[in-house]
C-alpha cells in the first residue's frame, strides 16, 4: 500500500460503519428530535449513493449549508441554553455529516472514533445493566468497523471482522476490570450540564390535597435500602423526606429552614453538634442501613427516624430529615444509623409559634368540631387518639381519586366527602391539632417498601409515597400519628402494592395494575426480584464505585494503603489479567508450537529474508537454497548443502517423524550464519565506505 | 534436488523399465515428455486418465503407444451420441450350435481402454463405462464379470464448449485420477507429422518393454513410496486451503486428497525416488485437482486451472 495515496474504504468496512452508527445512535433516539434521525438517514443514503458512484461528494457550499442547518435545527429543537441533549444531538449530527466527507482511511478513522465517543455519552443519561450490555455490543460493532478498515480488499465478509473485534474485546476484559478497580477516580475537571429530564417523584415541595383529584402513581424506583441486620417490619418503615410546617389556603409548604435559628443543618463530620441535636435522646439499639437513592434533583434524602447519616456530604436538618449538599443529580449511596428516639426535648417559643400557626379564619365547622372534642379530651394525647378514633369509626374512605375540595377544604373533607388519600388525612389531622394550639406538622415521605428476598433489600417506589402527622407533646417531643392507618390499615400493614392489588381501583392505574397482576405468578415474581437485585448490585458495586468506595475496597484487600502497595497490587493484577487474556490463546499457541526442524527452517529463511530474498511459499528448502546460491556465490556451497539437508530431513527417506534437528545440521547452520554475516559486512563496506547508510545488499 | 541417491533395487530395475518405456513412447509422441510422464504416473498409481484436448492432437497415439509399450491389450471405443451401454459392455447372443446364449464381451474387456470423445455420448452410456472403471467389473444380464487387470481407462474429451457434447458431471469427473491436456506439438514434431511420417506405422513397430507382472510390481512399488509427516502436512494444508479459499466453490474431498497422494507417489517413482518430495506434489497437483475444483460464481469464470495455480502459489510448503 502506498502511503500518501488516497486509500479507498473497503466495502465491508463501510457497511460495518453504517451498521455501527445505527447501533450507536439507537439508544439516543428517545431524546432526539425526529428530524435528527431523518438527517442522519439522508446522510447515510447519500453516502451509499457515493459508494455506488451515483452521486458525488457534496461541495464545500453544500457542506457549509448542512452544518448551518444542523446548528440552527438543534437550536430550535432544544433551545439556546447549553445542556447535554443539544450537545449530544450536535455530536450525532457531526457523526452523520462526517460520513459525507469521508474519502480516505484517515477520515474513516475519525468517524469510527466519534462512534466510540457517542457510546460514552450514552452513559451520561443511563447506567443500567441493560444499557451497558447493549453498549458492549455497540463497542463490538464499532471495533468491527475498525478491524474491517484495516483488512484488505479481498476480505468480503464483515462477519469475520465482527468476530475478530469480539475476540479482541474479550481479551481486553480482564485488563479492563483491573483498570476499573485500580485506576484513581479523579474528580471531573469540568462540569457536564445534567440531563434536562427531571425525575418523577411522588413527593413535591408543596402539598395541596384539595386540588388533587387523581394521585399519580408511578412504579419508578425511589431508593433501595439494605439493612445490616434483620429487615424491620414494613409497617414500622416511615421514610422521612420532608416536613410541611406552613399552611396557607389549603396548601402545606415546608417553610424556609433559614428561618430557624442555630445551624439549620448539621453536616456529617462538620464540627460539634448543635444544641437541638444534643437534646435528642436516642433509645434502643441502632439500626444501620445503607441506601442507594435514585436521582431526584432535590437535596432531600431518605431515612427512618431518628437518623444520623454517616456518609460525608450528607447532614441532618433541624426537622430531622436527612439532606444532601446540593441536588442529588446522580445515583447516590449513603449510610445511616437510625434509632427510635425521643425527638427534641425542648421546643423554643418561636418554634412553637411556627408549628402552631394557622390562618385565622376558615373551616368553621372544623373549628367548632375540634373545640368540642378538645372539651372532652383536654390532654394532647387524648385529643389525638380521639381524632384517630373519629377517622376509624366514621365512614371515611381511602381513595386515590378523591373529589375536589373547594374553599374550606378541611371542612369539606371532614364533613362532606370523607374520601381522600394520606395527604388529606394528615393535613386535616395537623390542622385540627394546631387549632387547639398543639404544635403539629405534616411529614412527607415514603412508607414501607417492597422486600426483595433474592437481594435481601427493600425497594421503595414512588407509589409508596406517603404523608403522616407529627405532634409535639411536652416532655416527650415529636410523636408520629398516622391517621391513614386508622382509615386503611392495609395500606400500612401490607404496603401500597398489596393494599391495592385486587382492589376495584386497580383498573384506573394501568402500570400499577399490570404489576399487581403478574406478581401473582410465583416464578415471574422470582424473576422480577432477581433482575431487580441484579440491578441493585450493579448500582452498588459498579456505578457508585467512587473514590471512597475504591479506598475502602482496596483497604479491605490490602490493609493500609501506601502508594507502593497499591502500585504493586495493580501491577500484579494487570499481569494476571494479561496472563488470562494470553491463556485464552494458549491452546492455539500449543497447537502451533513448531517442531525444532521447522523452527530451524524458519531461522534459515529469516536469515536471507532480511536481505531481500524472501522465500516464496511454494519453494521447498532445496529450491530456495539453489536460488540463494545463485545470488550469494560466496556462500553457495554452504547454502546449497544446508538446503538439501534440510529438505532431506523434512521430506527425505529418513525424515524424522518427530521433527528433531540433526546435530550436524545445526552446527553447519551456525557456520553459515557467521559466514553470511561477514559477507554482508564486507559488502556493506565495499558499497558504503563511510558506513553511514543503512542500505541493504544489492 | 536430492542430496542422496535413492535406493535402487528393486527400484533400480524399475527405474530402467520406466526409462525405457518413456523413451519408447517419446519416439512416437515427440516433445510431450511431461504429458507422457503424467500418463505413466497415472497408470502406475492405478488411476484412470482423462485427456482433454482438441481433436487431432495425438490423444489416441499416446494411449495406444502406452498400451503397446507396457504390453497390455488395447481396445478402443469411439463414442458417438448413439452408442449404447451394450456396445461397450458386451451382449449375449443365442448360439444356434450350442443351443445356449453365449456372451460376447464388449470392448471394455481390455487392459487399456481408450474411450474416445467420451463426452459425445449420452449420460447413460457414460455412466455404464464409469461404473466399470470404479468397480473393476461389469454386470451384464445378471452375471458379474471381472475386467482384466490392470484395467486402465484413457478417456478423451473435446473441450466442452464444442458442439455436440454432454459434459461429464462432477461426480464422474472425480473418477479420473488425472486430467491432462496435450497441447500443440512442438515445431520439430509437427514438421515430422506434416512431412508424412505416419504415427500409425510407428505405433505398429513398437515392442512391449515390460510385461504384465512387471507392471504389477511397479504399481505395488508406487503404492509403497514413503511419505514424510512434513509432506502429509503440506498435502493437508493444500486441501484445507482449497476448502477455505472463498474463490473455490467447494474444496477438495478426502478422495481428492488421496488422489493427490497416489499421483505424487507414482511421480516420485518415475523420478527414481522412494520418497515423495513437495515438488512431486506440485508437479501432479494441476492434473489431479483442476477437474475437481470449480471457481466460485462471484469470482469470475476462470477454470480450475487458475485455482490450482493459486493453491500452488499461496500454500506454504513448509509451514
Amino acid at each position: 500500500m502506498n502511503r500518501g495515496v488516497i486509500e479507498q474504504i473497503p466495502r465491508s468496512a463501510l457497511a460495518l460503519m453504517l451498521l455501527s452508527q445505527a447501533v450507536v445512535i439507537a439508544p439516543h433516539v428517545p431524546r432526539m428530535a425526529p428530524w435528527t434521525l431523518a438527517f442522519w438517514g439522508a446522510c447515510v443514503l447519500w453516502r451509499i449513493s457515493i459508494y455506488q458512484g451515483r452521486w458525488n461528494y457534496p461541495g464545500t457550499w453544500t457542506k457549509g449549508a448542512f452544518v448551518i442547518l444542523a446548528i440552527v435545527g438543534v437550536g430550535m429543537s432544544h433551545g439556546i441554553q447549553f445542556s447535554l441533549e443539544p450537545a449530544v444531538a450536535l455530536l450525532i449530527l457531526a457523526l452523520a455529516l462526517k460520513l459525507l466527507e469521508m474519502r480516505t482511511r484517515r477520515d474513516a478513522l475519525v468517524v469510527i472514533y466519534l462512534g466510540y465517543f457517542v457510546i460514552a455519552t450514552q452513559f451520561l443519561f443511563e447506567q443500567s445493566i441493560a444499557i451497558t450490555l447493549y453498549q458492549l455490543i455497540a463497542v463490538v460493532t464499532v471495533t468491527g468497523a475498525l478491524v474491517a478498515l484495516h483488512q484488505s480488499w479481498n476480505r468480503p465478509h464483515s462477519r469475520a471482522s465482527l468476530r475478530t473485534a469480539a475476540v479482541i474485546l474479550l481479551q481486553a476484559v480482564p485488563l479492563t476490570i483491573v483498570i476499573f478497580v485500580f485506576f484513581p477516580r479523579i474528580a471531573p475537571l469540568w462540569a457536564v450540564p445534567m440531563p434536562e429530564s427531571s425525575a418523577t417523584t411522588g413527593l413535591s415541595e408543596t402539598l395541596t390535597p384539595g386540588s388533587i383529584t387523581q394521585l399519580g402513581r408511578s412504579s419508578e424506583l425511589a431508593f433501595r435500602v439494605e439493612f445490616e441486620e434483620r429487615t424491620p417490619a414494613m409497617r414500622t418503615l416511615y421514610w422521612r423526606v420532608i416536613t410541611y410546617s406552613e399552611y396557607e389556603e389549603g396548601t402545606w409548604t415546608p417553610g424556609s429552614l433559614l428561618e430557624l435559628r442555630d445551624p439549620p443543618v448539621h453536616w456529617t463530620g462538620g464540627g460539634s453538634e448543635p444544641a437541638w441535636l444534643r437534646e435528642v435522646q436516642p433509645e434502643d439499639r441502632p439500626i444501620r442501613y445503607s441506601i442507594v437513592a435514585e436521582p431526584t434533583f432535590q437535596p432531600w434524602l431518605f431515612a427512618l427516624d431518628f437518623a444520623r447519616p454517616l456518609t460525608r456530604g450528607t447532614g441532618i436538618g433541624r426537622d430531622f430529615r436527612v439532606l444532601h449538599r446540593g441536588p442529588v443529580t446522580q445515583r447516590f449511596r449513603y449510610e445511616v444509623e437510625s434509632r427510635p428516639a425521643r425527638l427534641d426535648l425542648g421546643l423554643s417559643e418561636w418554634h412553637r409559634l411556627r408549628e402552631t400557626a394557622l390562618p385565622e379564619r376558615g373551616n368553621p365547622r372544623t373549628r367548632q368540631f375540634v373545640a368540642e372534642l378538645a372539651g372532652e379530651h383536654p390532654q394532647p394525647r387524648a385529643l389525638a387518639d380521639a381524632l384517630m378514633r373519629h377517622f376509624a369509626t366514621q365512614p371515611f374512605f381511602y381513595t386515590l381519586n378523591p373529589p375536589p375540595l373547594g374553599r374550606d377544604g378541611i371542612d369539606a373533607f371532614l364533613f362532606e366527602t370523607r374520601r381522600g388519600f394520606c395527604g388529606h388525612y394528615a393535613s386535616a389531622f395537623v390542622y385540627a391539632m394546631r387549632l387547639v394550639g398543639i404544635p403539629a406538622r405534616v411529614v412527607g415521605g415514603y412508607q414501607g417498601g417492597e422486600y426483595n428476598p433474592v437481594g435481601d433489600y427493600v425497594a421503595v417506589r414512588q407509589y409508596d409515597a406517603h404523608a403522616w402527622a407529627e405532634i409535639w407533646i411536652d416532655g416527650e417531643g415529636w410523636v408520629r400519628y398516622d391517621p391513614t392507618m386508622a382509615v386503611a390499615p392495609d395500606r400500612i400493614e401490607l404496603g401500597a402494592q398489596a393494599a391495592f392489588a385486587g382492589n376495584a381501583e386497580e383498573a384506573a392505574y394501568g402500570r400499577f395494575t399490570g404489576q399487581g397482576l403478574w406478581r401473582r405468578f410465583d416464578w415471574l415474581a422470582e424473576a422480577y426480584y432477581f433482575i431487580d437485585s441484579l440491578q441493585h448490585r450493579w448500582n452498588v458495586f459498579v456505578v457508585s464505585y467512587d473514590t471512597s468506595r475504591q479506598n475502602r475496597f482496596l483497604r479491605d484487600l490490602l490493609g493500609e494503603l501506601t502508594p507502593m502497595r497499591v502500585g504493586l497490587a495493580a501491577g500484579a493484577a494487570a499481569g494476571v489479567a494479561v496472563l488470562i487474556a494470553l491463556l485464552g490463546g494458549v491452546p492455539g499457541i500449543l497447537a502451533r508450537r513448531r517442531p525444532p526442524l521447522l523452527r530451524f527452517h524458519d531461522a534459515f529463511a529469516r536469515l536471507f529474508e532480511r536481505t531481500g530474498s524472501p522465500r516464496h511459499p511454494s519453494e521447498t528448502p532445496g529450491r530456495y537454497a539453489r536460488r540463494l546460491a545463485l545470488r550469494y556465490p560466496e556462500v553457495e556451497e554452504d547454502v546449497e548443502v544446508l538446503g538439501a539437508r534440510l529438505e532431506d530431513a523434512l521430506f527425505g527417506p529418513q525424515a524424522d517423524d518427530n521433527g528433531d534437528l540433526p546435530e550436524a545440521l545445526d552446527s553447519r547452520f551456525r557456520l553459515l550464519r557467521l559466514k553470511f554475516r561477514l559477507m554482508q559486512l564486507r559488502l556493506r563496506r565495499a558499497f558504503n565506505p563511510r558506513g553511514d547508510d543503512r542500505g541493504r545488499l544489492v | 534436488m536430492t542430496a542422496q541417491p535413492s535406493p535402487r533395487p528393486p527400484g533400480g530395475a524399475v527405474q530402467e523399465w520406466i526409462e525405457k518405456s518413456l523413451a519408447q513412447v517419446d519416439t512416437v509422441l515427440v516433445g510431450k515428455r511431461h504429458q507422457v510422464e503424467q500418463a505413466m504416473a497415472c497408470l502406475l498409481a492405478g488411476g484412470h486418465l482423462l485427456i482433454e484436448d482438441l481433436p487431432g492432437m495425438g490423444k489416441t497415439v499416446l494411449s495406444q503407444a502406452l498400451a503397446r509399450t507396457l504390453g497390455l491389450s488395447f481396445n478402443r471405443i469411439q463414442f458417438t451420441s448413439d452408442v449404447l451401454p451394450a456396445d461397450i459392455l458386451g451382449i449375449s447372443v443365442f448360439d444356434r450350435d450350442g443351443g445356449a446364449f453365449e456372451f460376447h464381451p464388449g470392448p471394455v474387456f481390455a487392459q487399456v481402454l481408450l474411450a474416445d470423445e467420451i463426452n459425445r455420448t449420452s449420460p447413460k452410456t457414460q455412466s455404464a463405462l464409469l461404473e466399470a472403471m470404479e468397480e473393476g467389473q461389469v454386470t451384464v444380464e445378471g452375471a458379474t464379470r471381472p475386467l482384466p487387470s490392470p484395467f486402465f481407462v484413457i478417456a478423451t474429451q473435446n473441450p466442452s464448449t464444442q458442439a455436440g457434447t454432454y459434459p461429464l458431471p462432477e461426480s464422474q469427473l472425480d473418477r479420473f485420477l488425472m486430467r491432462i491436456e496435450l497441447g500443440y506439438p512442438d515445431p520439430a514434431a509437427e514438421r515430422d507429422i506434416i512431412r508424412g511420417i505416419d504415427r500409425r506405422v510407428l505405433l505398429d513397430q513398437l515392442e512391449p518393454c515390460i510385461d504384465g507382472t512387471q507392471l504389477g510390481a511397479m504399481q505395488q512399488l508406487a503404492a509403497e513410496v514413503r511419505l514424510s509427516d512434513a509432506l502429509l502436512d503440506y498435502v493437508q494444508r493444500l486441501v484445507q486451503h482449497s476448502r477455505k479459499d472463498p474463490a473455490c466453490a467447494w474444496g477438495l474431498s478426502p478422495r481428492g486428497a488421496l488422489a493427490l497422494v497416489r499421483a505424487a507417489r507414482a511421480w516420485a517413482l518415475i523420478r527414481g525416488r522412494q520418497h515423495v518430495v513437495p515438488e512431486d506434489v506440485q508437479a501432479v497437483l494441476p492434473a489431479v485437482v483442476e477437474h475437481r475444483l470449480r471457481e466460485h460464481a462471484d469470482h469470475g469464470s476462470s477454470s480450475g486451472e487458475a485455482l490450482a495455480q493459486r493453491l500452488l502459489a499461496v500454500v506454504d510448503v513448509v509451514n
